[in-house]
Protein backbone atom coordinates (compact mmCIF):
# COMPACT_ATOMS: atom_id res chain seq x y z
CA UNK A 1 0.00 0.00 0.00
CA UNK A 2 1.00 3.44 -0.76
CA UNK A 3 1.39 5.54 2.17
CA UNK A 4 -0.73 8.97 2.59
CA UNK A 5 0.28 11.57 -0.17
CA UNK A 6 -0.70 14.92 -0.52
CA UNK A 7 -0.84 16.01 -4.39
CA UNK A 8 -1.97 19.11 -4.81
CA UNK A 9 -4.47 17.50 -7.44
CA UNK A 10 -7.33 15.48 -6.22
CA UNK A 11 -7.61 12.67 -7.99
CA UNK A 12 -11.76 12.91 -6.62
CA UNK A 13 -13.53 9.94 -5.56
CA UNK A 14 -15.58 9.65 -8.44
CA UNK A 15 -12.71 9.52 -10.82
CA UNK A 16 -10.91 7.02 -8.91
CA UNK A 17 -13.66 4.58 -8.63
CA UNK A 18 -14.33 4.97 -12.41
CA UNK A 19 -10.60 3.93 -12.87
CA UNK A 20 -11.03 0.84 -11.20
CA UNK A 21 -13.92 -0.06 -12.89
CA UNK A 22 -11.98 0.17 -16.43
CA UNK A 23 -9.26 -1.68 -15.36
CA UNK A 24 -11.41 -4.66 -15.75
CA UNK A 25 -10.35 -7.52 -13.65
CA UNK A 26 -7.30 -5.85 -11.47
CA UNK A 27 -9.58 -2.97 -10.51
CA UNK A 28 -12.38 -5.29 -9.22
CA UNK A 29 -10.28 -6.62 -6.22
CA UNK A 30 -9.60 -2.95 -5.51
CA UNK A 31 -13.56 -2.33 -5.50
CA UNK A 32 -14.02 -5.24 -3.58
CA UNK A 33 -11.92 -3.76 -0.83
CA UNK A 34 -13.79 -0.84 -0.60
CA UNK A 35 -16.82 -1.43 1.80
CA UNK A 36 -19.80 -2.75 -0.59
CA UNK A 37 -22.73 -0.29 0.84
CA UNK A 38 -19.75 2.51 -0.15
CA UNK A 39 -19.84 1.29 -3.88
CA UNK A 40 -23.55 0.88 -3.52
CA UNK A 41 -24.13 4.01 -2.33
CA UNK A 42 -21.96 5.48 -5.20
CA UNK A 43 -23.94 4.78 -8.12
CA UNK A 44 -27.02 4.98 -6.12
CA UNK A 45 -28.47 2.03 -5.58
CA UNK A 46 -30.70 0.89 -2.58
CA UNK A 47 -32.33 3.36 -0.01
CA UNK A 48 -30.27 6.45 0.00
CA UNK A 49 -31.79 8.40 1.95
CA UNK A 50 -32.14 6.16 4.75
CA UNK A 51 -27.96 5.45 4.67
CA UNK A 52 -27.68 9.43 4.52
CA UNK A 53 -29.59 9.55 7.55
CA UNK A 54 -27.36 6.82 9.31
CA UNK A 55 -23.87 8.22 8.37
CA UNK A 56 -25.20 11.36 9.27
CA UNK A 57 -26.27 10.41 13.10
CA UNK A 58 -22.73 8.12 13.14
CA UNK A 59 -20.69 11.30 12.62
CA UNK A 60 -22.91 13.27 14.93
CA UNK A 61 -21.94 10.53 17.37
CA UNK B 1 11.78 40.10 -13.19
CA UNK B 2 7.92 39.10 -12.51
CA UNK B 3 6.35 36.35 -11.23
CA UNK B 4 4.00 34.35 -13.81
CA UNK B 5 0.66 35.12 -12.83
CA UNK B 6 -0.41 31.45 -13.86
CA UNK B 7 1.31 29.24 -12.24
CA UNK B 8 0.55 29.29 -8.82
CA UNK B 9 -1.65 25.50 -8.71
CA UNK B 10 1.26 23.65 -7.91
CA UNK B 11 2.65 24.72 -4.86
CA UNK B 12 5.99 22.89 -5.70
CA UNK B 13 6.90 25.11 -8.38
CA UNK B 14 6.58 28.58 -9.52
CA UNK B 15 7.43 30.56 -13.31
CA UNK B 16 9.67 33.27 -13.26
CA UNK B 17 10.44 35.15 -16.26
CA UNK B 18 13.65 37.80 -16.02
CA UNK B 19 15.83 39.34 -18.95
CA UNK B 20 13.60 37.73 -21.11
CA UNK B 21 14.36 34.62 -20.05
CA UNK B 22 11.65 32.10 -18.53
CA UNK B 23 13.02 30.01 -15.19
CA UNK B 24 11.44 28.01 -13.05
CA UNK B 25 12.05 28.00 -9.26
CA UNK B 26 11.68 24.68 -7.98
CA UNK B 27 11.29 23.04 -4.06
CA UNK B 28 13.40 20.59 -2.33
CA UNK B 29 10.61 17.93 -2.84
CA UNK B 30 10.46 18.50 -6.67
CA UNK B 31 14.16 19.09 -7.06
CA UNK B 32 14.86 15.82 -5.73
CA UNK B 33 12.17 14.35 -8.56
CA UNK B 34 13.44 16.86 -11.40
CA UNK B 35 17.05 15.21 -10.54
CA UNK B 36 15.70 11.48 -10.79
CA UNK B 37 14.26 12.54 -14.09
CA UNK B 38 17.47 13.81 -15.66
CA UNK B 39 19.34 11.03 -14.12
CA UNK B 40 17.10 8.49 -15.50
CA UNK B 41 17.59 9.93 -19.00
CA UNK B 42 13.57 10.48 -19.23
CA UNK B 43 14.35 14.28 -19.65
CA UNK B 44 16.60 14.07 -22.40
CA UNK B 45 14.53 11.27 -24.67
CA UNK B 46 10.89 13.50 -24.13
CA UNK B 47 13.06 16.40 -25.10
CA UNK B 48 14.55 14.82 -28.06
CA UNK B 49 11.22 13.20 -29.09
CA UNK B 50 9.87 16.71 -29.19
CA UNK B 51 7.63 16.26 -26.18
CA UNK B 52 8.71 18.10 -23.89
CA UNK B 53 10.49 21.29 -24.21
CA UNK B 54 13.82 21.95 -23.59
CA UNK B 55 14.87 22.78 -20.57
CA UNK B 56 18.10 22.87 -18.18
CA UNK B 57 18.96 23.66 -14.79
CA UNK B 58 20.55 27.10 -13.78
CA UNK B 59 22.91 28.10 -11.31
CA UNK B 60 23.48 31.81 -9.68
CA UNK B 61 19.95 32.72 -9.99
CA UNK B 62 18.27 35.59 -8.10
CA UNK B 63 14.80 33.95 -7.12
CA UNK B 64 12.16 36.54 -6.80
CA UNK B 65 10.48 36.18 -3.06
CA UNK B 66 7.82 33.69 -2.73
CA UNK B 67 9.21 31.21 -5.45
CA UNK B 68 10.64 28.10 -4.46
CA UNK B 69 14.21 28.36 -4.67
CA UNK B 70 15.75 24.84 -4.13
CA UNK B 71 16.69 24.63 -7.79
CA UNK B 72 16.01 26.61 -11.08
CA UNK B 73 15.08 25.13 -14.42
CA UNK B 74 15.18 27.63 -16.96
CA UNK B 75 13.05 26.69 -20.17
CA UNK B 76 13.45 27.57 -24.30
CA UNK B 77 11.16 30.56 -24.24
CA UNK B 78 8.10 30.07 -26.75
CA UNK B 79 7.56 32.57 -29.48
CA UNK B 80 3.96 32.64 -28.80
CA UNK B 81 1.50 31.28 -25.71
CA UNK B 82 -1.54 30.07 -26.98
CA UNK B 83 -4.65 28.38 -24.84
CA UNK B 84 -6.74 25.40 -25.60
CA UNK B 85 -9.58 27.63 -26.28
CA UNK B 86 -8.09 29.37 -29.33
CA UNK B 87 -7.15 25.92 -30.79
CA UNK B 88 -8.89 23.98 -33.37
CA UNK B 89 -10.24 20.33 -33.05
CA UNK B 90 -7.05 18.34 -34.30
CA UNK B 91 -5.19 21.03 -32.56
CA UNK B 92 -6.61 19.90 -29.16
CA UNK B 93 -6.87 16.45 -30.06
CA UNK B 94 -3.27 16.30 -30.93
CA UNK B 95 -2.10 17.85 -27.33
CA UNK B 96 -4.09 15.36 -25.78
CA UNK B 97 -2.40 12.01 -27.63
CA UNK B 98 1.08 14.24 -26.45
CA UNK B 99 0.01 14.53 -22.84
CA UNK B 100 -0.81 10.60 -23.11
CA UNK B 101 2.46 9.81 -25.13
CA UNK B 102 4.25 11.73 -22.55
CA UNK B 103 2.63 9.64 -19.56
CA UNK B 104 3.31 6.72 -21.10
CA UNK B 105 6.78 7.15 -21.81
CA UNK B 106 7.21 8.24 -18.28
CA UNK B 107 5.90 5.15 -17.02
CA UNK B 108 8.18 3.09 -18.82
CA UNK B 109 10.83 4.93 -16.56
CA UNK B 110 8.71 5.22 -13.31
CA UNK B 111 7.40 8.34 -13.73
CA UNK B 112 4.12 9.93 -14.00
CA UNK B 113 2.41 13.50 -14.80
CA UNK B 114 1.20 14.68 -11.26
CA UNK B 115 -1.17 16.88 -13.46
CA UNK B 116 -2.87 17.06 -16.94
CA UNK B 117 -3.83 20.60 -17.93
CA UNK B 118 -4.59 21.63 -21.51
CA UNK B 119 -2.78 24.95 -20.31
CA UNK B 120 0.67 22.61 -19.73
CA UNK B 121 0.61 22.57 -23.81
CA UNK B 122 1.68 25.17 -25.98
CA UNK B 123 1.88 25.37 -29.98
CA UNK B 124 4.78 25.62 -31.58
CA UNK B 125 4.08 26.01 -35.13
CA UNK B 126 1.89 22.60 -35.96
CA UNK B 127 3.65 21.09 -33.00
CA UNK B 128 2.37 20.89 -29.63
CA UNK B 129 4.96 20.72 -26.60
CA UNK B 130 4.73 20.10 -23.13
CA UNK B 131 5.80 23.58 -20.59
CA UNK B 132 5.34 22.37 -17.53
CA UNK B 133 8.80 20.43 -16.69
CA UNK B 134 7.89 20.15 -12.84
CA UNK B 135 4.55 17.86 -13.48
CA UNK B 136 6.64 14.74 -13.98
CA UNK B 137 6.89 13.06 -10.53
CA UNK B 138 7.68 9.81 -9.23
CA UNK B 139 5.12 7.23 -10.31
CA UNK B 140 5.11 5.55 -6.53
CA UNK B 141 3.56 8.99 -5.42
CA UNK B 142 0.50 8.34 -6.94
CA UNK B 143 -1.28 5.03 -6.15
CA UNK B 144 -3.86 5.41 -9.53
CA UNK B 145 -3.27 8.26 -12.31
CA UNK B 146 -4.25 11.17 -10.31
CA UNK B 147 -4.59 13.33 -13.10
CA UNK B 148 -7.32 11.06 -15.49
CA UNK B 149 -10.17 13.40 -14.03
CA UNK B 150 -8.30 16.66 -15.44
CA UNK B 151 -7.14 14.93 -18.30
CA UNK B 152 -10.56 14.07 -19.40
CA UNK B 153 -12.28 17.49 -18.61
CA UNK B 154 -9.13 19.30 -19.92
CA UNK B 155 -9.08 17.19 -23.39
CA UNK B 156 -11.57 14.20 -24.01
CA UNK B 157 -14.76 16.11 -22.65
CA UNK B 158 -14.36 19.12 -25.15
CA UNK B 159 -13.41 16.85 -28.29
CA UNK B 160 -16.78 14.60 -27.28
CA UNK B 161 -18.85 17.68 -27.56
CA UNK B 162 -17.33 18.53 -30.78
CA UNK B 163 -17.44 15.38 -32.45
CA UNK B 164 -20.94 13.95 -30.76
CA UNK B 165 -22.70 16.99 -30.90
CA UNK B 166 -21.04 19.10 -34.01
CA UNK B 167 -21.18 22.30 -31.60
CA UNK B 168 -17.32 23.82 -31.49
CA UNK B 169 -15.75 23.46 -27.89
CA UNK B 170 -13.86 26.96 -28.71
CA UNK B 171 -16.83 29.31 -26.75
CA UNK B 172 -16.67 26.95 -24.03
CA UNK B 173 -13.15 26.87 -23.47
CA UNK B 174 -12.50 30.37 -23.83
CA UNK B 175 -12.65 31.58 -20.59
CA UNK B 176 -11.91 28.43 -18.53
CA UNK B 177 -9.52 27.09 -16.45
CA UNK B 178 -10.65 24.07 -15.44
CA UNK B 179 -11.57 22.37 -19.61
CA UNK B 180 -15.11 21.41 -19.71
CA UNK B 181 -16.28 18.94 -16.63
CA UNK B 182 -17.81 15.99 -17.62
CA UNK B 183 -20.92 16.65 -15.79
CA UNK B 184 -22.15 19.33 -17.96
CA UNK B 185 -20.99 17.26 -21.01
CA UNK B 186 -23.53 14.80 -19.55
CA UNK B 187 -26.64 17.31 -19.49
CA UNK B 188 -25.97 17.28 -23.52
CA UNK B 189 -24.93 13.77 -24.45
CA UNK B 190 -28.74 12.37 -24.25
CA UNK B 191 -30.43 10.32 -26.10
CA UNK B 192 -28.65 8.06 -29.23
CA UNK B 193 -25.56 10.52 -27.94
CA UNK B 194 -25.28 8.55 -24.59
CA UNK B 195 -24.07 5.78 -26.49
CA UNK B 196 -21.77 6.94 -28.16
CA UNK B 197 -18.20 6.05 -27.81
CA UNK B 198 -16.55 6.37 -23.73
CA UNK B 199 -19.75 8.44 -23.31
CA UNK B 200 -21.28 5.37 -21.14
CA UNK B 201 -17.75 5.30 -18.87
CA UNK B 202 -16.00 8.52 -18.89
CA UNK B 203 -19.01 10.88 -19.08
CA UNK B 204 -22.28 9.16 -17.84
CA UNK B 205 -20.87 6.79 -15.03
CA UNK B 206 -18.22 9.78 -14.07
CA UNK B 207 -20.98 12.11 -13.66
CA UNK B 208 -23.43 9.81 -11.68
CA UNK B 209 -20.78 8.65 -8.97
CA UNK B 210 -19.13 11.94 -8.92
CA UNK B 211 -22.82 13.33 -8.08
CA UNK B 212 -22.92 10.98 -5.43
CA UNK B 213 -19.84 11.36 -3.89
CA UNK B 214 -20.53 14.80 -2.70
CA UNK B 215 -22.27 13.23 -0.38
CA UNK B 216 -20.67 10.94 0.89
CA UNK B 217 -19.28 10.56 4.59
CA UNK B 218 -15.43 11.21 5.26
CA UNK B 219 -14.26 7.70 6.14
CA UNK B 220 -15.59 6.84 2.98
CA UNK B 221 -13.77 9.36 0.91
CA UNK B 222 -10.39 8.13 3.10
CA UNK B 223 -10.95 4.55 1.83
CA UNK B 224 -11.77 5.41 -1.61
CA UNK B 225 -8.16 7.76 -1.48
CA UNK B 226 -6.51 5.02 -0.18
CA UNK B 227 -7.13 2.74 -3.46
CA UNK B 228 -4.44 1.66 -5.60
CA UNK B 229 -3.75 0.38 -8.94
CA UNK B 230 -0.95 -1.34 -10.51
CA UNK B 231 1.02 0.72 -12.83
CA UNK B 232 0.33 -1.75 -15.45
CA UNK B 233 -3.49 -0.98 -14.95
CA UNK B 234 -2.75 2.36 -15.23
CA UNK B 235 -0.76 2.23 -18.68
CA UNK B 236 -3.79 -0.06 -19.83
CA UNK B 237 -6.65 2.69 -18.94
CA UNK B 238 -4.54 4.98 -20.53
CA UNK B 239 -4.08 3.46 -24.09
CA UNK B 240 -7.61 2.91 -23.99
CA UNK B 241 -8.26 6.16 -23.46
CA UNK B 242 -5.57 7.26 -26.43
CA UNK B 243 -7.53 4.56 -28.99
CA UNK B 244 -10.82 6.90 -28.11
CA UNK B 245 -9.18 9.99 -27.99
CA UNK B 246 -7.61 8.75 -31.64
CA UNK B 247 -11.25 7.82 -33.29
CA UNK B 248 -13.12 11.35 -32.35
CA UNK B 249 -13.28 13.11 -35.50
CA UNK B 250 -14.64 17.05 -35.74
CA UNK B 251 -17.48 17.30 -38.26
CA UNK B 252 -16.83 21.07 -38.81
CA UNK B 253 -13.00 20.26 -39.96
CA UNK B 254 -12.68 20.36 -43.63
CA UNK B 255 -16.21 22.24 -44.65
CA UNK B 256 -13.91 25.19 -46.41
CA UNK B 257 -11.61 22.92 -47.96
CA UNK B 258 -11.06 24.85 -51.34
CA UNK B 259 -13.25 27.65 -50.35
CA UNK B 260 -10.39 30.10 -51.53
CA UNK B 261 -10.34 28.11 -54.92
CA UNK B 262 -13.73 28.44 -55.39
CA UNK B 263 -14.00 32.57 -54.78
CA UNK B 264 -14.17 34.60 -58.57
CA UNK B 265 -11.08 35.59 -58.36
CA UNK B 266 -8.83 36.32 -61.21
CA UNK B 267 -5.37 34.38 -61.23
CA UNK B 268 -4.08 37.42 -61.76
CA UNK B 269 -5.35 39.53 -58.86
CA UNK B 270 -3.92 37.02 -56.66
CA UNK B 271 -0.70 37.22 -58.24
CA UNK B 272 -0.68 40.93 -57.36
CA UNK B 273 -2.01 40.53 -54.27
CA UNK B 274 0.97 38.04 -53.40
CA UNK B 275 4.01 40.44 -55.08
CA UNK B 276 2.85 43.46 -53.40
CA UNK B 277 2.79 41.48 -49.61
CA UNK B 278 5.86 39.76 -50.81
CA UNK B 279 7.46 43.21 -51.38
CA UNK B 280 6.00 44.91 -48.07
CA UNK B 281 7.34 41.55 -45.72
CA UNK B 282 10.99 42.11 -47.52
CA UNK B 283 11.78 45.65 -46.17
CA UNK B 284 9.46 45.15 -42.68
CA UNK B 285 11.41 46.95 -40.00
CA UNK B 286 10.48 44.03 -37.53
CA UNK B 287 11.44 40.53 -38.54
CA UNK B 288 10.19 38.81 -34.70
CA UNK B 289 6.29 37.97 -35.36
CA UNK B 290 3.75 38.63 -37.91
CA UNK B 291 0.13 37.80 -37.84
CA UNK B 292 -2.03 37.24 -40.80
CA UNK B 293 -5.41 38.54 -39.91
CA UNK B 294 -8.58 36.61 -41.01
CA UNK B 295 -5.82 34.11 -42.76
CA UNK B 296 -8.17 31.40 -43.57
CA UNK B 297 -6.45 28.47 -45.77
CA UNK B 298 -3.42 30.83 -45.44
CA UNK B 299 -3.43 32.10 -49.21
CA UNK B 300 -0.53 34.42 -48.10
CA UNK B 301 0.34 33.46 -44.50
CA UNK B 302 3.46 31.32 -46.55
CA UNK B 303 4.86 34.84 -47.99
CA UNK B 304 5.86 35.60 -44.14
CA UNK B 305 7.75 32.35 -43.13
CA UNK B 306 11.22 33.13 -44.64
CA UNK B 307 11.17 36.61 -43.13
CA UNK B 308 9.85 36.54 -39.48
CA UNK B 309 10.79 34.34 -36.81
CA UNK B 310 7.24 33.04 -36.29
CA UNK B 311 3.88 34.04 -37.79
CA UNK B 312 0.30 33.68 -35.93
CA UNK B 313 -2.11 33.24 -38.36
CA UNK B 314 -6.21 33.43 -36.90
CA UNK B 315 -9.59 32.74 -38.30
CA UNK B 316 -12.48 33.02 -36.06
CA UNK B 317 -13.28 29.75 -37.85
CA UNK B 318 -12.61 26.98 -36.44
CA UNK B 319 -12.72 24.49 -39.29
CA UNK B 320 -10.47 26.67 -41.82
CA UNK B 321 -7.75 27.02 -38.43
CA UNK B 322 -8.13 23.65 -38.42
CA UNK B 323 -7.49 22.39 -41.95
CA UNK B 324 -5.12 25.21 -41.97
CA UNK B 325 -2.99 23.19 -39.41
CA UNK B 326 -3.25 19.73 -40.24
CA UNK B 327 -1.95 20.93 -44.03
CA UNK B 328 1.11 22.42 -42.04
CA UNK B 329 4.54 21.28 -43.72
CA UNK B 330 8.11 22.23 -43.52
CA UNK B 331 9.26 25.85 -42.61
CA UNK B 332 5.47 26.22 -41.82
CA UNK B 333 4.89 23.18 -39.32
CA UNK B 334 7.85 24.63 -37.54
CA UNK B 335 7.11 28.72 -37.26
CA UNK B 336 3.33 29.24 -38.47
CA UNK B 337 0.73 28.77 -35.36
CA UNK B 338 -2.72 28.66 -36.85
CA UNK B 339 -5.43 30.31 -34.06
CA UNK B 340 -9.24 30.39 -33.90
CA UNK B 341 -9.32 33.96 -32.64
CA UNK B 342 -11.83 36.90 -33.83
CA UNK B 343 -9.59 39.86 -33.99
CA UNK B 344 -13.00 42.26 -33.38
CA UNK B 345 -13.44 39.48 -29.93
CA UNK B 346 -10.23 38.59 -29.08
CA UNK B 347 -9.27 36.39 -26.23
CA UNK B 348 -9.84 37.78 -22.80
CA UNK B 349 -7.57 37.89 -19.76
CA UNK B 350 -9.29 34.99 -17.43
CA UNK B 351 -8.51 33.08 -14.08
CA UNK B 352 -8.04 34.35 -10.62
CA UNK B 353 -8.17 38.34 -10.44
CA UNK B 354 -8.15 38.35 -14.33
CA UNK B 355 -4.58 37.73 -14.82
CA UNK B 356 -3.78 34.21 -14.68
CA UNK B 357 -4.21 33.75 -18.09
CA UNK B 358 -3.52 37.42 -20.34
CA UNK B 359 -5.42 38.61 -23.34
CA UNK B 360 -4.69 37.72 -26.66
CA UNK B 361 -3.49 41.05 -27.31
CA UNK B 362 -0.71 40.81 -24.13
CA UNK B 363 0.23 37.65 -25.63
CA UNK B 364 1.01 38.06 -29.16
CA UNK B 365 2.29 41.32 -30.05
CA UNK B 366 3.33 40.81 -33.71
CA UNK B 367 6.06 43.43 -35.22
CA UNK B 368 3.80 43.00 -38.32
CA UNK B 369 0.38 42.36 -39.59
CA UNK B 370 -1.68 41.85 -42.98
CA UNK B 371 -5.95 42.54 -43.11
CA UNK B 372 -6.61 40.75 -46.06
CA UNK B 373 -10.02 40.84 -47.61
CA UNK B 374 -10.76 41.20 -44.13
CA UNK B 375 -12.25 45.21 -43.63
CA UNK B 376 -15.05 44.80 -45.48
CA UNK B 377 -16.06 41.98 -43.56
CA UNK B 378 -15.86 44.48 -40.91
CA UNK B 379 -17.03 47.89 -41.71
CA UNK B 380 -20.53 46.24 -43.63
CA UNK B 381 -20.96 42.84 -42.41
CA UNK B 382 -20.61 43.95 -38.67
CA UNK B 383 -21.33 47.83 -38.71
CA UNK B 384 -18.09 48.32 -37.38
CA UNK B 385 -16.83 52.09 -38.07
CA UNK B 386 -13.66 52.63 -40.31
CA UNK B 387 -12.19 55.08 -38.08
CA UNK B 388 -12.26 51.69 -35.37
CA UNK B 389 -10.91 49.86 -37.70
CA UNK B 390 -8.21 51.74 -38.47
CA UNK B 391 -7.53 52.00 -34.64
CA UNK B 392 -7.42 48.60 -34.33
CA UNK B 393 -4.57 47.76 -37.26
CA UNK B 394 -2.38 50.35 -35.59
CA UNK B 395 -3.05 48.84 -31.92
CA UNK B 396 -2.46 45.34 -33.15
CA UNK B 397 0.90 46.26 -34.97
CA UNK B 398 3.39 49.30 -35.77
CA UNK B 399 3.26 48.21 -39.62
CA UNK B 400 0.84 46.52 -41.40
CA UNK B 401 -0.76 45.55 -45.05
CA UNK B 402 -4.51 45.99 -45.46
CA UNK B 403 -6.77 45.70 -48.99
CA UNK B 404 -9.46 48.12 -49.14
CA UNK B 405 -12.43 46.45 -51.74
CA UNK B 406 -14.37 48.81 -53.21
CA UNK B 407 -18.07 49.08 -52.53
CA UNK B 408 -18.97 47.67 -56.26
CA UNK B 409 -16.60 44.26 -55.63
CA UNK B 410 -19.37 41.17 -56.42
CA UNK B 411 -17.87 40.42 -53.16
CA UNK B 412 -18.68 43.77 -50.66
CA UNK B 413 -22.17 43.48 -52.93
CA UNK B 414 -22.75 40.15 -51.40
CA UNK B 415 -22.33 41.15 -48.01
CA UNK B 416 -23.87 44.71 -48.62
CA UNK B 417 -27.31 43.30 -49.81
CA UNK B 418 -28.68 42.51 -46.55
CA UNK B 419 -27.56 45.58 -45.10
CA UNK B 420 -27.29 48.71 -47.76
CA UNK B 421 -27.39 51.29 -45.14
CA UNK B 422 -23.76 50.71 -44.35
CA UNK B 423 -22.41 51.53 -47.14
CA UNK B 424 -22.85 54.91 -46.88
CA UNK B 425 -19.22 55.86 -44.91
CA UNK B 426 -17.76 52.74 -46.67
CA UNK B 427 -15.74 54.73 -48.95
CA UNK B 428 -12.10 54.29 -49.97
CA UNK B 429 -10.78 57.98 -49.77
CA UNK B 430 -12.55 57.91 -46.38
CA UNK B 431 -10.38 54.92 -45.92
CA UNK B 432 -7.40 56.69 -46.76
CA UNK B 433 -7.36 59.43 -45.28
CA UNK B 434 -8.58 57.61 -41.81
CA UNK B 435 -5.30 55.97 -42.64
CA UNK B 436 -2.78 58.61 -43.04
CA UNK B 437 -4.41 59.60 -39.65
CA UNK B 438 -2.46 57.55 -38.01
CA UNK B 439 0.21 56.20 -40.45
CA UNK B 440 2.80 56.78 -43.40
CA UNK B 441 1.55 54.98 -46.12
CA UNK B 442 4.59 53.56 -47.74
CA UNK B 443 3.23 51.99 -50.60
CA UNK B 444 -0.72 51.75 -52.12
CA UNK B 445 -1.26 50.41 -55.31
CA UNK B 446 -4.27 48.87 -56.86
CA UNK B 447 -4.27 44.64 -57.41
CA UNK B 448 -7.94 44.80 -59.51
CA UNK B 449 -10.11 47.29 -60.68
CA UNK B 450 -12.08 47.17 -57.70
CA UNK B 451 -9.01 46.21 -54.82
CA UNK B 452 -6.55 48.39 -53.31
CA UNK B 453 -3.37 47.06 -51.48
CA UNK B 454 -1.84 49.55 -48.61
CA UNK B 455 1.58 48.98 -46.84
CA UNK B 456 1.52 51.24 -44.01
CA UNK B 457 3.85 52.08 -40.99
CA UNK B 458 2.38 53.86 -37.99
CA UNK B 459 3.79 57.68 -37.65
CA UNK B 460 5.15 56.62 -33.79
CA UNK B 461 7.34 53.51 -35.46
Amino acid sequence: MVEPFLAYLDPGAGATILQLVLAGTVGIGALVKLRWQSIKKAVGRGDRSAEDVDTASETAQ
Amino acid sequence: MKIDGGSFRDPESRVFIADSRVFRGLSADAAEIDLRVRESGLLDRLVATGVIIENWRVEDIVVPSGVPSAAVVESRRLPVVSYPGEWSFPMLRDAALLTLDANLAALDSGFILKDASAFNVVFEGGKPLIIDVSSLDAVENHAVWTAYGQFVDHFVAPLMLEAYTGMPFQPVLSTSIEGFPVGMLNQLLSGGRRYRRGVMTHVRLRSRIEGRADAMAVDERSRIAAVSLPVSAIQANMKKLRRLVMKLESPNVGRWEGYEASLPYAASETDAKRTFVEGAVATSRGRDLALDVGANEGLFTATMIDRFDHVVAIDNDPGVVGALYTSLEGAGRDRLTPLVVDIVNPSPAYGLRGRERPGFADRVRPDFSTWLAVIHHLSIGQGIPLSEIVELVAETSPEAVVEFVDPADPMVQQISASRPDRVDGYDRTVFEDLLRLRFDVVRAEPVSRTRTMYHVVRRDY
